[in-house]
């Protein structure tokens, strides 16, 4: 087992164990999940990015990547993948990551913060687990800001799935600390491919749960996975999975290279969000009323997907960033581009 | 269940060089003043010939076999490259794609020192003898028969569907060699029949298209010598199987009408508009994956593996999204195609829509895939 397939086992297993229906249960009513937060903490597990910023950075978004798989896979209710991506830019702009949950604000352009004077003011808009975040990544112009929650009046909201999405609003508020030389679009496009892998391995989480169901529900004397027409939707699903997981990768290897990463970003969310808006679809389909159900844990997964395909843009907002990237580009080849982007 | 295998890290220098190559010689080729949408069923034998003798046929093959020992993802991009240009590679197609791998997996050394270096030469043009009018989809059920004589073996039967029958120089037939009713994939073998064999007769089949490139082809007593045979009597089933992973994965699942997308960016170049951007971008935003998973298979070949079900993935995600460019603009945004147009773009559109229904049929059609699929799931 390679170092990246063992970290993400360690990952699986943490989470396995520390997930038990209480925790399901409490997280869903909006309690913050300590104990697993702790054990995944003590196992060295959070941050990974931001504690290999140090070595190889293609190494250290690998590692990332194993963790947020876990995660996905299991649906954990907890801030992992903000915690990576948060750390992983404090490690880039030199400021040191506290222990503890974190959360970070890259919404596409409906946020508004002004830093002068020292001080932050402005409101920022469904920040996820901002509650219960030990601080909150930022950009106000070329700023990066690690604001304080505490030090904000902050209205709670939340997702589909139940996750945290609160407003904060800062009115001169002093950030823990701050750095020049931040970039907006490059923190949406970072946090668009994490949300991507998220939702490729939610997709994928959906699909296998399907796969199995459809081999054990029986009706009509055989199981419905032995029907065509269940088989056809489920193979159509599988197909998506494959593509939403190698575009996530794409995007992660351009970050890591530093290839065209706007351009692969993008792919990868427009990509990840059509893909697991199909399964989610074909698997309620397949499991018929019980994926319907609370006790079932379908909607777990469906219900992340429906929420992470609209966080970091939509498809439509993507798609359109890509047209607009191809026809700009006049004199060149829409196929110069897809190959210099690899 | 189980998960598909596939690596996108691809960066490998000696790819972007033989880019670099490929690109200068079709600037420079006469056959690339007209780029055609599904290029690879356009058939244009002074165009392979050149392109044999610059090297980019055969590419992976061993140099005895006047191959040249190129990886298996060099390959990959002479043929991406083919096809985002919409070349004519009909004529070397098959017998580069599987015909010639084929003869090097388990052909004899006398028949691969025949064959091969006229394949890479672009001279020589391989036909796929797979399907029947009663058999398609079910391929084990196939007829067509090939009885042992005292120095080989005469065939009776008919087989269809067979590109370029008419222009090729062999046919690669999968024939049943045994009645044994208990053993229908096994009573099956491959031989390697020259298409101007005496009494084999070629009946063309013009598609919806206009063109001909289907053919029918009726074998009445047509005799071959014992060493036609390719590979194990009675192994012929896993002979097509491992054929069908070259067949499925290659980018022309995906690319064979990438010149429309071209001509339709260089059109909302003139115009644009957010409806054009957003149907652009969702068109390369499932086109980039599949390239890198179409890839990562390429890679898996050059190591010898056999990708069947990552094959059958990418030709179902492929032809899907094949059929949805062709689609979406003619649907969508730009209705009025015209195979007889002098404007480029009117021109490749009708040519894309009227081949796309075979998108998903040729190669496997999409039900087979799907099953495929749904086999390697865990499913049946």
């Amino acid at each position: 087992m390679s170092d990246i397939a063992l970290i993400e086992e360690t990952a699986r297993r943490a989470i396995a164990d520390g997930l038990t229906p209480e925790v399901i249960e409490s997280a869903e009513a909006g309690e913050w999940s300590e104990a697993l937060w702790n054990r995944l903490e003590a196992q060295g597990l959070l941050q990974p990015a931001a504690i290999a910023e140090s070595g190889d950075p293609a190494e250290g978004l690998e590692i990332e990547a194993a963790v947020i798989r876990a995660a996905s896979a299991s649906a954990a209710p907890l801030p992992i993948a903000e915690t990576a991506l948060a750390g992983w830019f404090l490690a880039r702009h030199g400021i040191e990551a506290p222990s503890g949950p974190l959360s970070l604000a890259a919404l596409n352009g409906a946020e508004q913060l002004t830093f002068s004077g020292g001080k932050a003011s402005g409101r920022l808009e469904r920040v996820p687990w901002a509650r219960d975040s030990v601080g909150i990544v930022a950009v106000a112009g070329d700023t990066l800001l690690f604001i304080d929650p505490r030090s904000a009046k902050l209205t709670r909201g939340v997702n589909m799935a139940g996750e945290p999405r609160d407003t904060v609003e800062f009115d001169a508020a002093a950030p823990i600390a701050s750095a020049a030389g931040a970039d907006r679009e490059y923190m949406l496009c970072r946090c668009a491919a994490v949300r991507a892998l998220q939702l490729a391995e939610a997709a994928a989480r959906a699909l296998e749960m399907t796969v199995e169901y459809a081999g054990q529900r029986k009706q009509f004397g055989r199981p419905i996975g032995a029907f065509q027409a269940i088989q056809h939707q489920i193979a159509a699903a599988a197909g998506e999975v494959a593509s939403a997981r190698v575009a996530a990768q794409q995007a992660r290897l351009a970050i890591a290279e530093g290839g065209n990463v706007l351009f692969a970003c993008a792919i990868a969310k427009a990509r990840a969000n059509d893909a697991a808006g199909a399964v989610a679809r074909m698997s309620h389909q397949v499991h018929g009323a019980i994926g319907f159900a609370r006790e079932y844990q379908l909607h777990r997964f469906t219900r992340r997907i429906q929420s992470w395909r609209g966080e970091y843009g939509a498809s439509a907002f993507w798609n359109r960033r890509i047209g607009e990237m191809i026809l700009n580009e006049r004199g060149r080849s829409v196929w110069s581009i897809v190959t210099a982007a690899g | 269940m189980k998960t598909p295998n596939f690596d996108a890290r691809m960066n490998f220098p000696e790819m972007e060089r033989v880019r670099a190559e490929i690109r200068e010689f079709l600037a420079a080729d006469p056959a690339m003043a007209t780029p055609r949408a599904d290029c690879w069923s356009h058939f244009d034998d002074a165009f392979s010939r050149r392109l044999g003798q610059a090297g980019y046929i055969g590419m992976t093959w061993p140099k005895r076999y006047g191959g040249h020992e190129r990886s298996s993802l060099e390959r990959y991009v002479v043929v991406e490259e083919l096809l985002a240009a919409g070349a004519p590679a009909a004529a070397h197609w098959i017998a580069d794609r599987q015909t010639g791998p084929q003869l090097l997996r388990f052909g004899t050394e006398e028949q691969r020192q025949r064959i091969l270096p006229a394949i890479a030469r672009g001279e020589c043009y391989c036909s796929i003898g797979m399907s029947e009018p009663d058999s398609g989809s079910d391929l084990a059920s196939v007829r067509t028969r090939a009885t042992r004589t005292g120095d080989g073996w005469v065939i009776n039967g008919r087989k269809i569907w067979t590109t370029y029958a008419h222009r090729s120089h062999y046919i690669l037939m999968l024939c049943r060699t045994s009645e044994d009713a208990s053993a229908r994939h096994r009573g099956l073998s491959q031989i390697l029949v020259p298409l101007d064999s005496p009494g084999l007769s070629i009946r063309p089949i013009v598609n919806m298209a206009g063109a001909h490139d289907f053919n029918e082809v009726l074998f009445e007593d047509v005799h071959v010598p014992a060493d036609a045979l390719l590979g194990q009597e009675g192994a012929g089933w896993d002979q097509v199987m491992s054929e069908l992973a070259f067949e499925r994965s290659g980018p022309e699942r995906f690319l064979s009408s990438f010149v429309l997308l071209e001509a339709f960016v260089e059109r909302a170049r003139r115009e644009p508009s957010a409806e054009a951007a957003i149907l652009i971008g969702s068109l390369i935003s499932r086109l980039a994956p599949l390239r890198g998973m179409s890839m990562s298979i390429a890679a898996q070949l050059g190591r010898g593996e056999l990708p069947n079900f990552e094959a059958a993935l990418v030709k179902e995600t492929g032809s899907l999204l094949e059929q949805d460019l062709t689609e979406k603009i003619l649907g969508e945004i730009a209705p009025e195609a015209d195979p007889t147009s002098e404007d480029k773009f009117r021109r490749l559109l009708a040519e894309a829509m009227l081949h796309a229904p075979s998108f998903s049929i040729r190669g496997g059609t999409r039900e087979i895939l799907r099953g495929i699929i749904a086999r390697d799931l865990g499913l049946r």
